[in-house]
């Protein structure tokens, strides 16, 4: 494995899940979210936990660029983008599970679940971009 | 892709009950703690289907992932990495194909 182009698609992928999260649903959907406030921590609640909201970011993009580099061994932005249309429908999943158990809107679930695939189908082809096959050398 | 309906059946059986024994058994108590975050009980029987769509998309996926190539790649790691850098990466996407030609070598 290629430890420097790694470290760069690690990082490209972990700007791009934190930027798309903010645009999608921190701002877009941000109305939405209001209409179950009761789901959601306060404002000022929430700035307190931001350490938790950068860590969960971190996790999914290193795993995730642990997925693509190790197992898409093919490379290139399309078959890592196909790997990430499939991650984003994993998360998909426990979203409709928690549309069943949370008293969360249609708007919402139907909001995450197409935030999902595209979050996860865009960073896994900006992976495959810059993790090029030829940067897997002994 | 009877491998694949086998396995995708084996897993949603497993996903549920798993499902069921970890946050309808385990965790039980400590939801109750938080009744204004969960649906009443007779609300979430009546979308008891969604869990079940829910679960069967993520094995679905998950199951994907693995037949797609995940599978081909490990057993190629098992054979050696010498056997695993040398493919040709502009063969396919998955390494099915090219673990095919590389044994025909």
């Amino acid at each position: 494995m290629n430890w420097k182009k790694f470290f760069i698609a690690f990082i490209a992928a972990f700007v791009f899940l934190f930027v798309f999260g903010f645009i999608w649903y921190g701002t877009l959907m941000q109305g939405a979210h209001h209409e179950v406030p009761t789901l959601l921590r306060p404002e000022a609640d929430f700035k307190s936990y931001f350490g938790w909201l950068i860590l969960g970011h971190l996790v999914m993009a290193f795993f995730f660029t642990l997925l693509c580099v190790r197992f898409v061994t093919g490379g290139g932005a399309g078959a890592n983008a196909t790997l990430g249309i499939l991650v984003g429908l994993v998360y998909a999943g426990p979203h409709l599970i928690s549309f069943a158990v949370q008293p969360l809107t249609t708007k919402i679930v139907c909001g995450w679940i197409i935030g999902a695939v595209i979050q996860f189908t865009v960073a896994g082809a900006i992976i495959g971009a810059i993790y090029k096959p030829g940067a897997q050398t002994t | 892709m009877k491998k694949f309906i086998i396995a995708f059946i084996a897993a949603c059986i497993f996903i549920f009950f798993w499902g069921w024994l970890l946050n309808g058994v385990v965790f039980k108590d400590v939801y109750a703690q938080t009744p204004n975050l969960w649906r009443p009980q007779s609300e979430m029987r009546s979308l008891f289907h969604w869990i079940i769509i829910g679960q069967a998309l993520v094995v679905f996926a998950f199951v994907m992932i693995y037949a797609s190539g995940f599978a081909e790649v490990a057993s190629l790691r098992e054979c050696g990495s010498d056997c695993f850098w040398k493919l040709q990466p502009s063969a396919c996407v998955w390494p099915y194909t090219q673990c095919n030609r590389f044994q025909e070598n």
